[in-house]
């Protein structure tokens, strides 16, 4: 067994893909507290 | 449980166990049996990392939480979404660079073996405690339930996780959490079905949401800046980050999900992954808890849902618990009353809120007088609320598919809590001493450690009814470790002037600060995070000043 992984770095998809991705997770969580909020407000 | 059930229960978890012996034959080296695989594609990554964190108590305990508090509970979970985008963007790139099998070979590359070998330490000893519990928790909710001896419980659940543990490593936990996850979600969308088929007829699906709201139970967000409130919108997003970065970012049961051996990119999108889908399967879990709520405004629930604990009171207090009982039946009627007015006039919920809180404090007293009956009793019945659900409700063969989904759960996260527990045993302590043995031998040990882990758990687990509250106890210890761990971290990746000697001192006098505040302080144990972890933090860069003027030899790399 090696002391580390052998296998080589692989090249990574372009940054902005990343960016775009990071987004989407952050901006379904604003969507989620948002939708928990109205849902509150609606059946209360 | 029926024969039925039994059949169902069987077949599904050895079909799970074998599909996790099929897809991980041919482990034959250390690397192999270390790492998932390097054709591990992101998806599994992604339910890997939900199957270990969710273990069977998240389905016992969540729906419960739910009938009692509603949705707030959610919010704890806020902080993960933001917690995996970092870990993508900042720390996993990391890992991938230095091509790490554990999260405490990176503080060797930072600081130096010992810094390393002290925090794998720590975690060895809260991950293997902790996965005694994962085993002992539900083990204690089927034997009340289903009066299955806890014992027999422990070692059987144990047992089976350990082979194919133990056979598969890494690759079969993965590949046999993808099957677990499948058996939990189909689970979880039946009990769904099952508890809106339960409405009566003419109380629609809607009728129930909104008798919920009216009810208080659909509030998941809570923007008030109170302290003494346990989940609100800022302490989910603040202090869950907190948590979530320091249990995905240093937890090896984690870590080694998603450096499963692939490329930066699936593991990538495994965690992102992760973060979409946590919060909104949270939400359905504790959903199907208001439901069971809904379910119980309309059809007698039962006094206490622990029921072999409230016979163990009537035999010493029949009196009193007859008393409860035809109140508990007065109290019902009177609700079912005040909902049948809220419907006609749905703007007119404050009797329905009255009635409902009479009901409440028919509870509590149900379990005061269940705690002064015995030495040691549990006054809370939450965690039995789900399964006693399933019992009484669901038709045969579906219990057994139930009952799976919550072993399932207790097997995911325990797999990974073993696997994790052997490759720290070898990777951080085995391998630096024997930098020159056969692969084959290191194989072994890693084979063998995982197995010693394994039995630890459930000794432990088979022991821990020696001990009062004990998922308290174990909570508490779990908090003795994590913020320390994390300090060390954070140091490593934000602090670059700190070197090893700095580091470890600071890692060192961070756990001694937390077991100080726990045997000395009054301080509520999950501060015990918050302080462990500023006490690295802040203690680092000032001893780094001292040790820098008291040698003038850099200390970087240094070994012990």
């Amino acid at each position: 067994m090696a002391e580390r992984d052998p296998e080589p770095e692989r090249a990574e998809p372009r940054d902005e893909r990343w960016g775009r991705l990071y987004a989407l997770v952050i901006g379904a969580l604003v969507l989620e507290i948002a939708g928990l909020w109205v849902l509150e407000r609606v059946f209360r | 449980m029926s024969a039925l059930d039994w059949a169902v229960l069987v077949l599904t978890l050895a079909g799970i166990v074998a599909f996790g012996a099929w897809r991980s034959r041919g482990v034959h080296t250390t690397e192999a049996y270390l790492r998932a695989g390097k054709d591990i594609r992101w998806w599994t990554i992604g339910l890997s990392v939900i199957a270990t964190q969710a273990s069977a108590i998240t389905f016992l305990s969540v729906p419960g939480q739910a009938y009692q508090d509603g949705l707030g509970f959610v919010q704890f979970y806020f902080g993960l979404p933001i917690a995996m985008v970092l870990l993508s963007a900042i720390i996993l790139p990391v890992y991938h660079r230095l091509r790490v099998y554990t999260a405490y070979q990176y503080l060797e590359e930072r600081f130096d073996r010992r810094t390393r070998q002290f925090t794998a330490l720590l975690f060895l000893i809260s991950r293997g405690l902790a996965s005694g519990l994962a085993i002992y928790a539900p083990a204690l909710v089927l034997s009340a339930v289903l009066g299955w001896p806890v014992l027999w419980t422990n070692w059987v659940l144990g047992a089976v996780t350990i082979v194919y543990t133990v056979l598969g490593g890494s690759r079969a936990v993965s590949r046999t959490q993808t099957a677990q996850m499948a058996v939990i979600f189909v689970g979880l969308l039946i009990a769904f079905g099952m508890a809106v088929s339960l409405l009566p007829p003419g109380f629609s699906f809607g009728n129930g949401v909104s008798l919920a709201g009216a009810l208080g139970k659909l509030q998941g967000v809570d923007p008030s800046l109170r302290l003494d409130t346990r989940y609100t919108l800022w302490s989910g997003l603040l202090g869950g980050l907190f948590v979530q970065l320091a249990y995905f970012g240093t937890d090896q049961s984690q870590v080694q999900r998603y450096l499963a051996g692939g490329p930066l990119a699936e593991s990538r999108r495994g965690l992102l992954m992760n973060g979409l889908l946590k919060v909104p399967m949270q939400l359905f879990i504790l959903f199907l808890g208001v439901m069971v709520f809904v379910v119980y405004q309309l059809t007698p629930p039962p006094l206490f849902f622990n029921r072999a604990e409230l016979e163990r009171v009537r035999a010493s207090h029949p009196a009193e618990v007859a008393s409860l009982e035809a109140r508990h039946v007065h109290l019902f009627a009177e609700k079912r009353q005040a909902i049948d007015a809220w419907l006609a006039t749905p703007r007119k919920a404050p009797a329905l809120r009255e009635a409902e809180a009479r009901v409440q404090a028919l509870r509590k007293e149900t379990g005061a007088l269940v705690a002064q009956s015995q030495p040691g009793a549990d006054p809370k019945d939450a965690d039995f609320i789900f399964l006693r659900f399933v019992l009484d409700h669901f038709p045969r063969g579906l219990i057994g598919l139930l009952v799976a989904v919550i072993l399932s759960a207790a097997m995911s996260a325990n797999s990974a809590a073993l696997s994790s527990l052997g490759a720290t045993t070898v990777v951080d302590f085995y391998r630096p001493r024997h930098p020159d043995a056969p692969d084959s031998r290191t194989l072994a040990v890693a084979r063998w450690s995982t197995a010693a882990w394994g039995l630890v758990a459930v000794a432990f687990a088979s022991f821990a009814s020696l001990l009062d509250n004990l998922i308290q106890a174990v909570n508490v210890l779990g908090s003795l470790f994590y913020g320390p761990m994390l300090g060390v971290f954070l140091v490593g990746f934000f602090l670059a002037r700190v070197k090893g000697r700095a580091a470890f001192w600071a890692t060192v006098a961070g756990e001694i600060a937390v077991l100080a505040a726990a045997a000395f302080g009054s301080l509520g144990f999950l501060w015990y995070n918050v302080l462990g972890c500023a006490v690295v933090v802040g203690l680092a860069p000032l001893l780094q000043r001292v040790f820098s003027r008291s040698s003038p030899h850099p200390t970087t790399g240094e070994l012990t």
